[in-house]
């Protein structure tokens, strides 16, 4: 009866506290409540961090494919990192670092897990906002000061952090060892601390709105598989990142207080003798794995719970396995937890333990793959309707399916030694958690900016943009993965020094040419993206036909969402290919008297 | 409204939940003290330990009066990923002490 | 319609939307999430504790570092404590809020009795020569994660007793409902359970 007692006065707290009068313009689009605020000020955050990272990226391109040239320009800028126009090693490493951290943890996290997590569960589960909209808005601003240390760290002495975005020890344990591991790495460890506050407040909201605020009738079965996967992210999430929390502190008191948690006896660095004993590095890779390997599927899954739900939209038929597609990303959720050591093959860790996760990581593939032949067979026999988010939507599914071949290669322990720290691992965990993801969050900003600004983009723009960025991604990190097999290692700063690697010149220097077009056909998107903010063409309420909930409120959704009539769903979410008085389609508020149900 | 009528836990109760856990924790000092063999003592703790978690999680904490769910997330979400987490690490620590320790 | 509705919600399976499916509100799921991933934080605590141990062969004795009689002490202050909150928890649901009140600030003042326990434990322990980098009795690694686990399980405890403060105060002043002081007690025996964790692997093997 206690409970009974606390839904009522959820349902209550829900309607009347955010009624009562009309938010100033501080409060309504910077310290918002409102989930939707939150999310599009998470996507915006996030990609002027992505244009931070983008241009990292440019900074290490730049350097690998025209090693011997001289840029004086960029010494102006870079005056510590460019000496006389040339890149230095300690610079190119905290580019590196930062470039990984920033796309990672800054651009992916905060646009497509945050953001669209932030707009969209809420709407989709016909949910008037998050369960606790203070704490949103407490994780968003926690969320902003860890951006802002992370970029600060760029300025502290000594540069940024160098041991790159998995900060092992003892590179990242001992000051001397790098000059970014002098303050650098304190910050970036600092700017961790906030992040990872940020990120659980975040999964916690989400996973308590995914179980409690559900609109009548909107089953677990019914929900769109965005939702699912955000549900299933954030859960990973919470379970996940907290090993990483200890591994920091214990990491901070390793560089301040004279621990040895991570320092291994008898190192000499830089000349000198350490004084640390007992400490184990390969502690700090299997607590970073920990948090390290399920964070990538925290990424992937809703990328392709996105993708799930914009495919149908445009081949005007349902999802194919809807059921199986959810019981694979619980299985490969589970499974995540399990399998962080394939990324220690060559740490030296135990050899059974090592057969282990071979194993543990070949069989995740197994719901994966399903996964995948489900979307491919969403496509087929649909009548599809190649628009933009459509055409990302199968980019997903292009870089998925590459990119996943790849992964049977490391993940097996025998090839593993031999390809493991050379670009093809570069080039696989780019087509992954950077192409699945990137293309997921474009697919998704086409798919939904008409919700989000109540304004279409522009659809040749968009086109241009598709073509920009896919080729040029597909171009780069394919050919990475030829040069891991010649045997080019990452994280080197030049390969001039290489005789094997000489032939690898003209490789590289293609690459990083489709780097900059990459990375200049942005710029389409981002004329594209705030041209029509103004300029764009008025969205309808459901421009796409779809039939998820936020398509069923007005575009943009008034602040409450669907007004204050309760909502019922009756059916799931891709009532496609159906007669009805709208089209081909259902929403899902569509009762089954007027429109058969067919799941 | 008053929800005496569905309350009927007295309030000796608490007082038992905090009885069995000093008693258990008399026995295990106990246990800890007696120079029991190695892996004994290891499983004959964990297991009392075990019993102390329960009792504070299933009465103070009420997952026994709970829905079964809760009580699967929690066990699931921190007990049984806790003990995956230290099992496959552990292998490495031993091998650490191997390598250390042998001639 | 929406008579239809709630009789068709009262029919519907509890995964159906409109009603929370664990019969827990998103308070109650969220603060179980919470705990979780707080508990995993000790559980990487003592994961990487329970590593170094294994991986060195000269670990100190617990029983030489530490008195048990003592350790004995504080284990019996915070099981009291968690008698105490279990209290305050009942009378808020009786809704005798003043009794609960009471109970609270009691059990605030034996966590506070707790870290004054703790605080003598380790002037006593840094008397010895224990530090964060070196201690006299064997591994270095223990003195670290000595300091490490116990001082972020004090730093719950004292969390717990400002939380426990203020909802002291809102109980007193009637601000407070059954289900909030219940979440505060979840907290609190979360705190207690961590400690059992500690005293054993930590202390006892």
């Amino acid at each position: 009866m206690a409970q009974t007692t606390e839904q009522t006065t959820d349902m209550r707290h829900g309607s009347d506290a955010e009624h009562a009068h009309e938010p100033g313009f501080i409060r309504k689009y910077v310290f918002s409540f409102d989930h939707k605020v939150i999310g599009i000020q998470y996507i915006i955050t996030g990609l002027l961090m992505a244009l931070v990272g983008a241009t990292l990226a440019m900074l290490i391109r730049l350097q690998l494919g025209w090693p011997d040239r001289v840029w004086p320009l960029l010494s102006q800028i870079f005056p510590k990192g460019y000496v006389s126009g040339v890149m230095t090693p300690e610079f190119y490493l905290a580019v590196v670092t930062m470039h990984g951290t920033i796309m990672v943890f800054f651009f992916m996290s905060y646009v497509l897990v945050s953001g669209f997590g932030n707009y969209l569960v809420p709407l989709q589960i016909g949910a008037r906002d998050m369960a606790f909209p203070f704490l949103n808005m407490l994780s968003f601003w926690v969320g902003s000061i860890s951006a802002l240390l992370m970029i600060s760290s760029f300025f502290v002495e000594g540069g940024a952090a160098a041991a790159g975005w998995t900060a092992y020890p003892p590179l990242s344990a001992v000051a001397s060892a790098v000059p970014g591991s002098r303050n650098g790495q304190t910050v970036w460890l600092v700017s961790m601390a906030f992040f990872i506050a940020s990120f659980t407040l975040s999964g916690l909201n989400i996973v308590a709105t995914v179980f409690s605020e559900r609109a009548r009738g909107m089953s677990m079965w019914r929900m769109p598989l965005t939702v699912w996967s955000y549900f299933i992210a954030s859960i990973l999430g919470l379970l996940a990142f907290p090993a990483l929390t200890a591994a920091a502190v214990m990491l901070i008191l390793d560089r301040h207080t004279g621990t040895s948690f991570f320092i291994p006896i008898g190192l000499v660095v830089a000349g000198q003798h350490l004084s640390h004993t007992g400490g184990s590095p390969l502690l700090w890779q299997h607590l970073f794995w920990f948090l390290g390997h399920p964070e990538v599927y925290v990424l992937i899954l809703p990328a392709l719970g996105i993708a799930c739900d914009v495919i149908p939209a445009f081949t005007r038929k349902p999802v194919f396995g809807y059921k199986l597609s959810v019981w694979c990303l619980i299985a490969v959720g589970a499974l995540s937890m399990v399998v962080w050591g394939h990324h220690m093959f060559v740490s030296g860790m135990s050899p059974f333990t090592g057969e282990y996760f071979s194993v543990a990581t070949l069989t995740i593939t197994l719901p994966m793959t399903v996964f995948g032949v489900n979307m491919l067979a969403s496509l087929w026999g649909g009548s599809i309707r190649l628009r933009v988010p459509m055409m990302f939507a199968c980019a997903v599914l292009a870089l998925f399916g590459s990119g996943g071949l790849g992964g049977l290669y490391l993940g097996n322990a025998t090839a593993d030694m031999q390809l493991t720290d050379t670009y093809f691992v570069v080039g696989h965990f780019h087509m992954m958690i950077g192409g699945v993801t990137l293309m997921a969050t474009f697919g998704g900003l086409y798919y939904w900016y008409p919700k989000m600004f109540g304004r279409m983009m522009n659809e040749k723009l968009g086109t241009a943009h598709f073509w920009l960025t896919f080729t040029p991604f597909f171009v780069i990190f394919f050919m990475q993965h030829f040069l891991g097999i010649q045997g080019a290692p990452r994280r080197y700063y030049a390969f001039t020094a290489y005789d094997f690697l000489r032939e690898t010149r003209l490789q590289n220097t293609i690459i990083s040419s489709a780097a900059m077009v990459l990375i200049s056909g942005q710029l389409l998107f981002l004329i594209n993206f705030i041209w029509s903010l103004f300029k764009g063409r008025k969205a309808a309420d459901n421009p796409w036909e779809a039939t998820t909930l936020e398509w069923t409120t007005s575009s943009p959704p008034p602040h409450d969402n669907f007004g204050p009539h309760p909502l019922t769903v009756h059916r799931w979410a891709y009532e496609y290919g159906v007669p009805s008085d709208v089209g081909d389609y259902a929403d899902q508020r569509v009762p089954k008297e007027r429109v058969a149900v067919t799941a | 409204m008053s929800h005496a009528s569905r309350d009927t836990v007295s309030s000796a109760k608490p007082w038992i939940t905090t009885g069995a856990l000093l008693l258990l924790t008399f026995l295990m000092l106990a246990l800890a003290n007696a120079s029991l063999p190695r892996a004994l003592e290891i499983m004959a703790l964990t297991m009392l330990m075990l019993m102390q978690v329960a009792l504070i999680a299933g009465n103070s904490m009420r997952l026994r009066h709970a829905h079964p769910g809760i009580l699967w997330t929690f066990v699931g979400g921190l007990l049984v990923t806790s003990v995956l987490l230290y099992v496959l690490i552990a292998p490495d620590a031993m091998r650490i002490r191997e390598m250390v320790t042998r001639p | 319609m929406s008579l239809q509705a709630s009789a068709a919600v009262q029919q519907a399976n509890r995964w159906d939307g409109g009603v929370c499916p664990f019969g827990a509100g998103w308070r109650t799921v969220m603060l179980w999430w919470f705990i979780i991933s707080d508990g995993l934080l000790f559980a990487g605590f003592l994961a990487a504790y329970g590593y170094a141990r294994l991986s060195v062969s000269n670990w100190p004795d617990a029983s030489q570092v530490f008195s048990l009689p003592f350790l004995t002490a504080m284990t019996v202050v915070l099981l009291a404590s968690g008698a105490t909150m279990t209290l305050a928890v009942e009378a808020a649901r009786r809704e005798e809020w003043s009794t609960c009140s009471t109970f609270i600030l009691v059990t605030g003042l034996i966590g506070l009795a707790f870290l004054g326990l703790q605080a003598w434990e380790w002037r006593h322990l840094i008397a010895d020569g224990a530090r964060m980098n070196t201690n006299p009795w064997g591994a270095v690694a223990f003195g670290a994660y000595f300091f490490v686990i116990t001082g972020f399980h004090g730093l719950h405890v004292f969390t717990g007793t400002v939380v426990l403060a203020t909802a002291a105060r809102r109980v007193w002043a009637r601000r407070a409902t059954a289900v909030g002081v219940e979440m505060v007690g979840l907290y609190w025996h979360f705190v207690e359970m961590v400690w059992v964790f500690i005293f054993t692997l930590f202390y006892l093997l």
